[in-house]
């Protein structure tokens, strides 16, 4: 259920949108999707969620083509798009219900799932209110259970916790990590890399069109892993111990890849929790007095930040 | 095409524009207004001393007019914003990435512009059903003319979506749906009147006329040089089709194959003159007519014979009526062109989201 994006070309006019882009999103991941504004990250979620034909270019999405065919990854994909447009008269429920019908649920079951995503928003009190009353973060919620309504197997996502209020977004990385333990893979766009990082797996970089590979995290120096030259960026991870020396002694060995940092911790890289946990057992059973263990934040706004400086 | 899915994308539609419009307020006015016009011009008859069978065939012409007119103004405004407002709004992208069809959304918009125009006509059916039965008018007249009125106004809400689904901004395709309007109802006659100027010809006459110094009251002699005169006509015959279209004419077709076949006692009123007029220009006019030895009085009876009977041409508005059903038919085809997913191009200036 993974997105293979293949030197995917797309333009507007004489406007060139998205320029050989080409990025892996791991099935069951939550990868993040960062840029500048006018990268192309909306032109490129736009032509994943079968809605944009790419110009040349392959894509498979849940091992499907969007091109060729549409109705089945607009059943199977997720699409909650920056704006999310609403219908001011109709209320939350019959907004939901439309979807239901729209993407051929069954009635019954359609109504039951569109009070359960009510609820999942936190949105039950709302249900028969019109959407003209809605906040814009209540917007962007009513927004998500749309996308969530017929389960879908992927989730694409621009700028979802726009607007939201901070317990909607804790929520929103609660709801989001339990999808992706559920196998649902998500691609997330946003703007607010802190937020994104305690949210993500792994990054694609996007300026210009295309995919960018970060540059050198001044952490690792060992050769990169395959997922990076695709544009995906690993999880970063800093660990503070009570004898530095005998932490960074642990950690700069070959096979566990650590890179010291300057205040005495240092930055350990992995694919995913699973692999997280396994390094933290393997620290405290080298007998390493581990005060903290944590995902490294700030890392994407750094690379990020390297990034536009190469841009310049 | 799945019907529940096309209902989906009614109830959508009409829920949102009827409630955000007010839509049952406008209704009522309607009503109020069709029972004052109504009232008022039946109360003028009234005060004239005219017979109610003679006046309703009138009232129900004025009134059917009227509605549609009303019904021409309209169905636009349902329509003709319904595709690229939604793009403006952000909602159309949210219904093209559900499995709904590209058909099924424009068909969906489709049928509910035109349920909401022809609520209107509803409204007025008992008032138009009262002047027929108390102007003992034929019920198939007025079947039909219903006919002719749900078609064209579902012919004008699929051309207000065919131009919503092709530009961007909604102030276009609403202007452009009225110039559409406008040439069809006002365009066509003025057309045909300025077609007159191309469609003209000569005819010359040649008549041989009695030599009444050399007849007897048996034997008509002819003279042997005739008179010959020649004249501008107008070619009607090559220009009429022109008009054909209106849907005013068409229902004036419809009034004088009808009204006039039934017998009634009342003579022919408002709609009887256009459908006349029409049939009347569709005679040919040949460009050269030879009377030898005749009285006025035959001659005057030879035109008539050989224009046959008033109404001797077949009716022309089913042909009108499957032409602007299938314009209508084409502007829905090409709105769900537009909205085909994935796209791969776009109209000039519009977004996907």
């Amino acid at each position: 259920m993974s997105i293979e994006i293949n030197d995917v070309f797309r333009s507007f006019g004489h406007v060139l949108a998205v320029a050989g882009m080409s990025a892996t999103v791991p099935a069951g991941t939550v990868t993040g999707l960062v840029g500048p504004n006018g990268a192309g990250k909306s032109t490129l979620l736009l032509m994943l969620a079968g809605l944009l034909c790419p110009d040349s270019g392959e894509i498979r999405i849940a091992d499907l083509d969007p091109v060729a065919q549409p109705r089945e990854v607009h059943r199977t994909v997720g699409w909650m798009p920056d704006a999310f447009g609403t219908w001011d008269s109709l209320t939350c429920l019959e907004i939901l219900e439309t979807f239901a019908d729209a993407q051929g649920l069954d009635r019954a079951a359609g109504r039951r799932r569109c009070n359960e995503m009510l609820s999942t928003v936190h949105l039950s009190e709302m249900t028969h209110a019109p959407a003209r009353v809605l906040s814009r973060g209540q917007k962007q919620r009513l927004g998500l259970a749309r996308a969530l309504l017929h389960q879908p197997k992927v989730l694409l996502l621009d700028e979802p916790a726009a607007g939201m209020d901070p317990r909607s977004r804790a929520d929103l990385r609660v709801l989001l990590k339990d999808l992706a333990s559920e196998g649902v893979t998500i691609l997330i766009s946003s703007h607010i890399l802190s937020e994104l990082e305690q949210m993500i797996d792994g990054a694609v970089f996007m300026a210009h069109g295309k995919a960018v590979h970060p540059p050198e995290v001044p952490v690792n120096s060992g050769d990169g892993p395959v997922s990076r030259l695709t544009g995906h960026v690993q999880r970063q991870w800093s660990m503070r111990a009570l004898d530095p020396v005998a932490l960074a002694t642990w950690a700069t060995d070959p096979q566990i890849g650590g890179q010291p940092a300057q205040d005495g911790t240092v930055v350990l890289r992995a694919d995913d929790d699973t692999q997280a946990a396994s390094l933290l057992r393997g620290a405290i059973e080298a007998g390493v007095e581990v005060v903290s263990f944590t995902p490294a934040m700030g890392l994407l706004e750094e690379t990020y930040l390297m990034m536009e400086v190469e841009r310049r | 095409m799945n019907w529940r899915a096309v209902r989906t994308v009614t109830v959508l539609e009409l829920r949102q524009r009827v409630r955000s419009t007010r839509w049952k307020v406008m209704l009522g006015i309607w009503a109020v207004v069709l029972f004052l016009l109504c009232a008022g011009i039946q109360g003028l008859a009234t005060l004239g001393n005219i017979d109610p069978t003679e006046s309703a065939p009138l009232l129900y012409e004025l009134t059917l007019c009227f509605v549609l007119g009303i019904g021409l103004v309209i169905a636009p405004t349902l329509s003709a914003t319904s595709i690229n407002s939604d793009r403006a709004d952000a909602t159309l992208a949210l219904l093209q990435a559900t499995t709904l069809r590209a058909s099924e959304i424009v068909f969906g918009k489709f049928v509910a512009s035109w349920t909401a125009a022809l609520a209107f006509l509803t409204i007025a059916l008992p008032f138009l059903a009262f002047f027929t039965a108390a102007g003992q008018m034929s019920a198939a007249t007025l079947l039909l003319h219903m006919l002719v009125m749900v078609a064209t106004l579902g012919a004008v809400c699929a051309v207000g979506l065919g131009f919503s689904a092709a530009t961007a901004r909604p102030a276009a395709s609403t202007v452009l749906t009225y110039l559409v309007v406008t040439t069809l109802v006002v365009g066509t006659p003025l057309m045909t009147a300025l077609a007159t100027l191309v469609a003209k010809g000569k005819q010359t006459i040649v008549r041989y006329e009695i030599d009444y110094d050399n007849s007897t009251e048996h034997h008509k002699v002819c003279k042997q040089e005739p008179e010959i005169y020649t004249y501008d006509v107008v070619h009607g015959d090559r220009i009429w089709w022109i008009v054909a279209a209106n849907p005013f004419v068409m229902l004036g077709d419809i009034s004088l194959r009808t009204t006039v076949d039934s017998d009634s006692s009342t003579g022919p009123a408002l709609l009887d003159i256009i459908g006349g007029g029409i049939n009347g220009m569709r005679d040919p006019v040949p460009s050269r007519v030879e009377y030898s030895c005749m009285t006025y009085t035959e001659e005057h009876y030879e035109d008539t014979r050989s224009r046959g009977t008033l109404h001797h041409h077949n009716a022309f508005w089913p042909f009108s009526l499957a032409f602007i059903c299938l314009g209508g038919a084409g502007c829905l085809v090409l709105a769900s062109r537009c909205l085909r997913t994935p796209a791969r191009t776009l109209a000039k200036g519009t977004r996907v989201a």
